[in-house]
C-alpha cells in the first residue's frame, strides 16, 4: 500500500481510531493484523517470506540469550544467514546471474543461465536490516531478548516503517510498542502536521520532479548541458522530497499513535561537508552501516589507512544496498571516496563551520554522485558528465530541449512552476529549520494561529489542485 | 478533545468543499465510476450511451477490458488517429472487431497492450495505426515514464482523479459545463460525453458530436490554421525532424515479432493528414523524415510477412480538408474507405468484412465526419 494512495486514506484513520478505541491489550494485535494487511496490499503471499525471518530471528534472540560461549555467535549468524539469505535470494540473484553470464560470455562459455522471475518483495531491505538489527543488539547484550513474540513481531512489521523506513534499532522502538499511548491532541496535531508536510513533498514536489528527471535520465545523450544540469539538480531534491517525504509521513502517523520513531533526514543539503551529510541524510541507514559494518571492522581505532579502507568498503556496501546494480556500487564508491578526500583534506578533523561555500561545495559533490545513482546505465552516466560541459553558450536556445520536455508533462505549465515554488519553499524552510535546529513541522506548529491555519488550508490546496497522486511509488520502494 | 474534533472538522470541512463540486460533477456523469464498473454499463446499459470523461483518463485500462469482454477477432490498436474504424463494417460487429484505438499511444505501449490481450483466445488478428511523429528521432519519449503500466493495471486512481477533476471549479465558472447539461446528457459517460455529445462507442471508435460543441472547442478552420503553426514553428506533434528513430523502429519490429509468435495477422496504417497539412509538411524543409518514414516502415512489416498502407496522402482517398476534424484525426468516410481498400489487398480483412455495409461506406461522401451515429 502506498501512502499516496486513497486506500492509505481510509487505513490511516481507520487503524489510528481502532488503537485508541481498543483496551491495551488488544493494541498489539490489531497493529500486527494491520500492518500484515499493509504489506499483504502488494503480493500477499510475500508475507510469508517476513514471517520467515521474523521466526527465525525470535527463536535466534531467544537461544543467544541462553546460549554461552561459540552456540551464541552460532545463532547470531543463523539470523543473519537468513535475512542476508532471503535479501541475497530475491534481490541480488539475478545480479549475480548476470553478472556471472557477463563472465561466462567473456570467456567464450556456454550456456548462459536464465534470469529468475522474481518481484522484489516490498521493503526487503529495510525490515531484514532491522531485523538483523535486534539479533545484533541482543548478542551484544545491549537489547533484552523479547519473548513476547506478537510485540516482537510487530518490531519487524510495524506499518508506518515497514517498506522504507527508517531502520529503527529495538532499544528504540521495542518499549514504545509495548508501552501504552492515550490520546493526546497536540501530539496528534504534531503528527498531522509532519504528515501534511510529507504529503506535500512527496506529491507536489517530487512526484512532479520524477516526470521532469524521466525524460531527460531517459535520453541524456540529447540534451544540452543546461538540461542536463536542470535534471540532475531536479533529481537531488526529488529523491530527498520523495524519501524525506515518505519519512515525514512514516514519522508523523506514528506519532499520531504515540509511538516516536528516528529522525531520518536533517536538512542534509545544509551540509558544510560531506562527512556532515551522511550524519543528516538517511540517518537510520547510515547509523546502520557505522554501527554494525564500519565499527566491527575497525572504525577509528586502527591506522590511519586502514580507516580509509574500512570507509570505502562501508560505502561500496552501501550502494550495494541501495540497488542490485554497479551504477549503485559506483554511487556508493563515490560518497566514499568524497569522505576519504575530505579526511585527508582537513588532517583527519571532521569538524568544518557552517558556510556557504562548503553547502555548495557539498551540494556539488552529493549531486554528481546522485548521477550514478539515477542512470539507468553506465553508457547514460557518461553521457551526462560528458554533456555537462556542453551548450552552455546557447543557455536560452535549447527552447527546443524545454519545449520538448514541456511536451511530455502531463500537468499544463502552472504545474511547472507550482512545483519550482514548492521547491523554493522547501529549501527556504529546511535552511531556517536547519539554523534553528529544529524540524520544519516544529517551525510550523510554532507560528501564530492564524498564520498556521493559513498554512494549512494553503497547504491543502496545493495538494488539491497540483498534487501529483497514485501512479508514482516511493523511489526507495524499489529497495 | 472536544476542541480537537472541531479543530479536525474545520480543517476538512473547507477541504470537503474544494471537493464538492468536482465530486458532484463526476459522479453525476459516473465519470469516477471503476473501470471494471464502467466496462459492465458501458457493455450493457443504453447501446447509443458514448464514454467520454473531461478528467478521468482510465481510457487504457477501459479498452483493455472491454476487448476482452466482447472478444473480438479483430482488433485495432494506435493513438486516437485509430478511433475511426467502426465495427458497423464487420460481420459479426462488435463480436468480430473492437476498436483498441487511444491505448497504443507510443511505439512501446503496443508491446504493452498485446501483453494485455494477449490471454484472449479469440483474438486473430490486429489493425495497427501508427502516428507518423513516432519515428521522429527528435522527439524524445521515455519508454520508462513512470505510471504507464498503472494506467493498464490500476483499477482505480481516486486521488489522481480528484486532483485532476479540481480543473472542474475553472470549467464550471466559466460555463464550460453546467450541473443541467449533465443531467441533460444522460446515458452518456463521462462529462465531456455528456455535454458535447462526443465519445467512444461502445465498439470503441469515437463520435464527434459536433452539434453539440462546448464552447472551449474551437472551429475547424481554426483548428487547422493551429496546425499549420505548429508546422511552421516545429511545436507538438509537429517537431523538425530529419532522421527516423532507430530505436522507435525497433519497437515496432520488436512488437511485429511478438504477434508472429501468437500467429496473429497485422495491417499496418499510415494515417492521413489532412490535404492542406499534407502539403504543408512535404514543402517543409524541417520534416524530411516523412519523406523516408513509409518505405522503412513497408520493409519494417514486409521482413515479417505483413503489410503496410501508407495513407499519408487523403488525396488518394479523394478527400478534402473537410474530411477532417483537425489536421490530422478525419471522419468516418476517410475511415471506411481506407478500410474497404486494405481488404481489396488483405484477404483475411477481405473475409470478415460485411458486403451488405460496402455501399454505405464507399458511395457517400468521403468528407462525412459522422456515417451514421
Amino acid at each position: 500500500m502506498l501512502f499516496n494512495s486513497f486506500a492509505f486514506l481510509l487505513f490511516f484513520p481507520t487503524v489510528t481510531l481502532l488503537y485508541f478505541v481498543l483496551p491495551e491489550r488488544l493494541r498489539v494485535w490489531m497493529l500486527l493484523l494491520a500492518s500484515s494487511l499493509f504489506y499483504m496490499w502488494f503480493i500477499p503471499g510475500y508475507i510469508l517470506i517476513i514471517y520467515f525471518t521474523i521466526v527465525v530471528d525470535y527463536f535466534a534472540g531467544r537461544w543467544i540469550e541462553h546460549a554461552t560461549g561459540p552456540r551464541r555467535k552460532a545463532f547470531l549468524i543463523l539470523s543473519l544467514a537468513a535475512n542476508l539469505g532471503v535479501l541475497s535470494v530475491f534481490k541480488y540473484a539475478n545480479f549475480l546471474i548476470g553478472n556471472l553470464n557477463t563472465v561466462l560470455g567473456a570467456v567464450g562459455a556456454a550456456p548462459r543461465l536464465p534470469l529468475w522471475d522474481i518481484i522484489l518483495p516490498l521493503g526487503l531491505s529495510f525490515h531484514t536490516f532491522q531485523a538483523m538489527s535486534y539479533t545484533i543488539e541482543v548478542y551484544r547484550g545491549k537489547q533484552a531478548v523479547e519473548r513476547d513474540f506478537p510485540l516482537y513481531a510487530l518490531y519487524v512489521l510495524y506499518y508506518p516503517q515497514l517498506v522504507a523506513g527508517p531502520i529503527e534499532r529495538p532499544q528504540n522502538i521495542l518499549h514504545q510498542l509495548r508501552e501504552p499511548h492515550s490520546f493526546d491532541t497536540m501530539r496528534v496535531a504534531r503528527g498531522f502536521r509532519r504528515m501534511l508536510l510529507g504529503f506535500l513533498k512527496k506529491s507536489v514536489v517530487a512526484d512532479r520532479l520524477a516526470i521532469l528527471v524521466s525524460v531527460i535520465y531517459g535520453a541524456p545523450h540529447r540534451f544540452g548541458g543546461p538540461i542536463l544540469v536542470l535534471g540532475t539538480i531536479s533529481f537531488a531534491f526529488q529523491i530527498y522530497a520523495d524519501f524525506s517525504g515518505y519519512s515525514d509521513i512514516a514519522l508523523g502517523a506514528s506519532e499520531v499513535m504515540g509511538i516516536s520513531l528516528m529522525n531520518n533526514f536533517r536538512q542534509p543539503y545544509m551540509s558544510s561537508s560531506v562527512s556532515e551529510f551522511w550524519g543528516r541524510w538517511h540517518i537510520s541507514l547510515s547509523t546502520w552501516f557505522r554501527d554494525y559494518v564500519y565499527i566491527p571492522l575497525g572504525g577509528n581505532r586502527v591506522s590511519v589507512p586502514r580507516q580509509y579502507v574500512n570507509l570505502m568498503l562501508t560505502f561500496l556496501l552501501c550502494g550495494l544496498w541501495h540497488g542490485a546494480s554497479w551504477t549503485f556500487v559506483v554511487w556508493g564508491g563515490l560518497n566514499g571516496l568524497f569522505l576519504v578526500l575530505e579526511r585527508l583534506g582537513s588532517g583527519g578533523s571532521r569538524q568544518r563551520s557552517p558556510s556557504l561555500l562548503g553547502q555548495l561545495r557539498t551540494f556539488v559533490l552529493v549531486t554528481l554522485a546522485w548521477i550514478f545513482f539515477r542512470a539507468a546505465t553506465f553508457r547514460d552516466a557518461f553521457a551526462v558528465l560528458r554533456g555537462i560541459p556542453h551548450g552552455w553558450s546557447q543557455i536560452l536556445s535549447p527552447a527546443r530541449d524545454v519545449a520538448m520536455i514541456r511536451e511530455v508533462w502531463i500537468a499544463p505549465l502552472r504545474g511547472f512552476v507550482a512545483t519550482f515554488m514548492a521547491l523554493g519553499v522547501l529549501i527556504v524552510v529546511d535552511a531556517l529549520a536547519s539554523r534553528r535546529g529544529k524540524e520544519p513541522h516544529e517551525l510550523l506548529g510554532a507560528l501564530p494561529s492564524p498564520v498556521r491555519w493559513a498554512t494549512y488550508y494553503a497547504a491543502a490546496a496545493t495538494l488539491l489542485f497540483v498534487g501529483q497522486f497514485g501512479q508514482q511509488q516511493f523511489i526507495y520502494f524499489q529497495f | 478533545m472536544r476542541s480537537f474534533w472541531l479543530r479536525l472538522l474545520a480543517f476538512f470541512l473547507p477541504v470537503a468543499l474544494l471537493c464538492s463540486v468536482p465530486m458532484a460533477a463526476m459522479v453525476i456523469s459516473r465519470e469516477l465510476l471503476p473501470v471494471d464498473q464502467l466496462v459492465e454499463v458501458h457493455a450493457n446499459g443504453d447501446p447509443r450511451a458514448l464514454l467520454l470523461g473531461s478528467y478521468t483518463n482510465a481510457v487504457k485500462r477501459y479498452k483493455v477490458l472491454t476487448a476482452l469482454h466482447y472478444e473480438p477477432s479483430i482488433v485495432a490498436l494506435g493513438s486516437s488517429r485509430a478511433l475511426g474504424f467502426r465495427s458497423l463494417f464487420f460481420q459479426g460487429a462488435i463480436h468480430t472487431f473492437y476498436n483498441g484505438g487511444q491505448t497504443a499511444d507510443r511505439t512501446w505501449n503496443l508491446r504493452r497492450i498485446l501483453r494485455r490481450l494477449a490471454p484472449d483466445t479469440h483474438l486473430r488478428a490486429l489493425i495497427v495505426t501508427l502516428d507518423q511523429w513516432w519515428f521522429n528521432d527528435r522527439i524524445l519519449e521515455n519508454a520508462d515514464q513512470p505510471g504507464v503500466d498503472a494506467q493498464f493495471d490500476q483499477a482505480n486512481d481516486v486521488l489522481g482523479n480528484m486532483s485532476a477533476g479540481m480543473q472542474s471549479w475553472h470549467d464550471w465558472l466559466s460555463g464550460v459545463w453546467s450541473f443541467q447539461g449533465l443531467l441533460r446528457g444522460a446515458p452518456n459517460l463521462g462529462i465531456e460525453a455528456r455535454m458535447t455529445g462526443s465519445g467512444l462507442r461502445r465498439d470503441g471508435s469515437m463520435l464527434y458530436g459536433l452539434d453539440q460543441l462546448h464552447p472551449e472547442r474551437r472551429a475547424h478552420q481554426e483548428q487547422l490554421k493551429q496546425v499549420l503553426d505548429s508546422i511552421e514553428h516545429g511545436e507538438g506533434h509537429y517537431a523538425f525532424g530529419d532522421t527516423v528513430s532507430e530505436a522507435y523502429l525497433q519497437e515496432v519490429g520488436r512488437f511485429l515479432d511478438d504477434c508472429r509468435k501468437l500467429h496473429l495477422e497485422v495491417v499496418g496504417v499510415l494515417p492521413p493528414f489532412a490535404p492542406t497539412v499534407e502539403r504543408a509538411l512535404g514543402a517543409s524543409a524541417h520534416h524530411t523524415y516523412l519523406r523516408v518514414l513509409p518505405e522503412m516502415l513497408r520493409k519494417l512489416f514486409q521482413a515479417r510477412g505483413y503489410s503496410l498502407f501508407d495513407y499519408t496522402s487523403c488525396e488518394r482517398l479523394g478527400c478534402s480538408d473537410q474530411a477532417f476534424v483537425d489536421g490530422h484525426h478525419s471522419g468516418e468516410g476517410v475511415y471506411a474507405k481506407m478500410l474497404y481498400a486494405m481488404a481489396e489487398e488483405t484477404p483475411w480483412l477481405s473475409a470478415k468484412l460485411d458486403p451488405t455495409q460496402r455501399d454505405l461506406a464507399l458511395h457517400g461522401p468521403v468528407d462525412r465526419i459522422v456515417i451514421t451515429p
